[in-house]
């Protein structure tokens, strides 16, 4: 009875592993061999195997002995959307970001002249003062969900990237400057949308807004207050009299090529007032109204005593 | 002579035992593989595989292309022959020629017998043989095909236009929705084959995702089925097979144990629809579209358990012509039916970047409103729901 348990289980086992093919993150380096000095950019792909995906979180973890992570791209990414923006804890060693793609992504078309599958690319410098082997690696946190509107969590491996390092540097150029030197194109044409929503910021009138740059990626946005340029991320609350005035926002790639975006200021809904907002304006009205009344008894009470 | 007799039947028993063992394990084995082979099928399903990618201007003749003779060289000029005819900038058909089967007299063509053949009544270079006319008659024909005066021979050759031209199905008549990362980019109205045709030089080379979504004529909204690729420089990059899977209804929502109800919806015309019921039969249910592409199934509720269930479809005309499985309706046999949360968060009828900036405003907390799968917390998982419910 065990011989037929054990059977059968090597069974499952040796046919199991070929039935499914999940999803898995990677991370491909040019060489995968460098020298303190160098600056090299290590991309972070997906593979979604037999299923559909749509959102991601992903950590990346490196040796910071080794290597210092300086700047992340999002050009080239499959995400369009950024839950949560690339975050590079170099105390920590991790690199850290989550995104997602409306519609979902379902793996490489048939004819497509690239892979299509980036997430994103780091680039990391080589700071020393540890040589010798090392690998850039994925945390176990890191997920991946499925496109079936359920949030449901893909099964995924993880294929890490192992690089071997020495005391001088190997590359002759850094790559990361080469490609933002060559980044004359700005980010996508953009529109900013005015909100006022009862549920939002109480609702006071908010920006929406959202662009992607195809080349060094995307780096952050700005919006034109008080005649300079202040850093912003969107949804951004603005005052009624900057509405009136004109919103400026642009996008800014990692190139420095600025995308302003356009606004329409016939497209700005009427404001949306809170309850709380809608009770104070009734009572202040229905006080107004008492003392008109008030006003109005005592002036015929005066007309008939002088009578 | 009894213990030898007896070792001999456990030694037989082994044997058998053994085979047995052998035969059972075998035999599980082609279950399970049966089992994850059909998984397998029901998983790929879901993916779009026949979308294809063809980039006009590289020399390669893609899937969907006729001819493509390189950049710089795909002009659709006008040719003496069959043999030196030149690809259109479309990388969809020929430039004209001698030779075409249609006259085109602007290049001095008095005829076009449709070869370059000696012999007939057209010459190679498509000028008419002078023949005797019979009596009674005056010139000869030079063919039948209307001459166009003000026609061109396609576009404006222009060896820098990056373009992408997009084709697939939808529904009949329907406005079909086209996002470009996540964006609105423009509309497309299919004809009564469901077809649609999309072009636009809106774009940046690069890698981008283009969306599709489609309301049927009963305003029932399909899946955002979306594509990866990436945009190439002064080339036409062309995305063919974007097949819409069929919108589904089920009505009505909240199924009385034994009776009938009814799935139906909006696919291609003259497809056949394949149901998928969860937790339901283990056959896939179909049914076929008729030529305004409605199709409808009745289906009897002693079938299925009671409790709540799912239901979507795809569709086939022909083994390249398919769509993956749609948006998956939830109904329920004799209890309530599940009414989830929306990420139409503001309300508007539609989830875009508006949903997702007030969604952003709840990250990481318990707030139950953006809490769409109800686990008390705004995360991820409710950000992946909030994308596939995606319209833009």
């Amino acid at each position: 009875m065990n011989r037929i348990s054990f059977t059968f289980l090597a069974a499952v086992m040796f046919v199991y592993p070929g039935a499914a093919h999940a999803a898995s993150l990677s991370i491909e380096t040019d060489t995968g061999a460098y020298g303190i000095g160098d600056t090299f950019i290590a991309t972070v792909r997906i593979d979604n195997g037999d299923a559909c995906i749509n959102a991601a979180e992903v950590q990346v973890e490196y040796p910071i002995g080794t290597l210092r992570a300086v700047d992340f791209s999002r050009g080239d990414s499959i995400f369009s959307l950024w839950i949560q923006d690339p975050q590079l804890d170099t105390e920590r060693g991790v690199v850290s970001f989550a995104g997602g793609t409306p519609g979902g992504y379902c793996g490489r078309v048939q004819g497509d002249p690239s892979q299509s599958n980036i997430l994103g690319k780091i680039v990391f410098s080589v700071v020393g003062p540890d040589t010798g082997t090392t690998a850039l690696t994925f945390s176990p946190a890191s997920r991946v969900y499925l496109h079936d509107g359920l949030g449901s969590v893909a099964s995924v491996e993880f294929k890490g990237a192992s690089l071997s390092v020495e005391d001088k540097p190997t590359l002759t150029k850094n790559p990361w400057l080469e490609a933002v030197k060559s980044d004359a194109t700005p980010p996508e044409s953009f529109v900013l949308q005015v909100r006022s929503d009862r549920e939002v910021f109480n609702g006071k009138y908010y920006i929406v807004f959202s662009t992607t740059d195809k080349q060094s990626g995307l780096d952050h946005y700005e919006i034109a207050e008080g005649g300079a340029w202040k850093r912003i991320t969107s949804p951004y609350v603005v005052k009624p009299r900057a509405l009136d005035d004109g919103v400026q926002v642009r996008a800014v790639d990692k190139a420095g090529n600025v995308r302003v975006g356009d606004f329409d200021p016939q497209a700005i809904p009427p404001r949306q007032y809170t309850y709380t907002e809608m009770i104070s304006y009734g009572l202040f009205f229905a006080m107004a109204f008492v003392a008109v009344l008030i006003r109005l008894y005592m002036a015929r009470r005066d007309r008939r005593a002088r009578e | 002579m009894e213990q030898s007799r007896n070792n001999s039947l456990e030694r037989v028993g082994e044997r058998y035992h053994v085979s047995l063992v052998v035969g059972a394990t075998i035999f599980s084995a082609l279950l399970v593989m049966w089992a994850s082979l059909g998984l397998r099928h029901i998983e790929a399903t879901d993916v779009t595989t026949l979308i294809t990618v063809s980039i006009c201007n590289d020399g390669i003749v893609g899937a969907g292309e006729t001819c493509d003779n390189g950049l710089g060289n795909n002009l659709g000029l006008y040719a003496s022959s069959t043999a030196d005819r030149t690809c259109g900038v479309d990388c969809f058909s020929y430039g004209p020629y001698c030779g075409d089967g249609v006259l085109q007299v602007r290049f001095g063509e008095q005829c076009d017998d449709g070869n370059n053949a000696t012999g007939d009544l057209c010459t190679p270079l498509c000028q008419a043989v002078p023949s005797a006319p019979p009596p009674g008659s005056g010139a000869p024909s030079v063919g039948s095909t209307p001459f166009i005066p003000n026609a061109t021979p396609g576009f404006l050759p222009s060896d820098k236009e990056t373009r992408v031209v997009l084709r697939g199905k939808a529904f009949p008549g329907s406005l079909v929705s086209i996002l470009l990362d996540g964006k609105e980019l423009g509309t497309a109205t299919a004809d009564s084959n469901a077809d649609f045709l999309f072009s636009t030089v809106a774009v940046t080379p690069g890698t981008a995702t283009f969306g599709f979504s489609a309301k049927d004529p009963q305003g029932v909204g399909s899946i955002t089925t979306s594509v990866v690729f990436e945009i190439v420089q002064s080339a036409i990059t062309t995305v063919a097979n974007i097949f819409l899977p069929p919108t589904v209804t089920v009505s009505p929502l909240r199924v009385d144990p034994g009776s009938l109800f009814t799935i139906s919806g909006h696919t291609v015309p003259r497809a056949t629809v394949s149901i998928d019921i969860r937790p339901g039969p283990q056959q896939v249910l179909t049914a076929e579209a008729d030529a305004r592409g409605v199709w409808s199934l009745q289906v009897d509720s002693t079938s299925l358990a009671k409790g709540l269930h799912t239901a979507k479809a795809s569709f086939q005309l022909s083994p390249l012509v398919k769509s993956g499985y749609g948006k998956a309706i939830s109904f329920s046999i004799g209890t309530d039916a599940a009414r989830g949360r929306s990420p139409d968060l503001n309300h508007d009828g539609k989830v875009n970047l508006v949903d997702f900036s007030i969604f952003l405003t709840s990250w990481n907390t318990d707030d139950s409103e953006p809490d769409f799968n109800e686990d008390n917390k705004v995360n991820l998982a409710d950000f992946s729901i909030m994308l596939f419910a995606w319209t833009g």
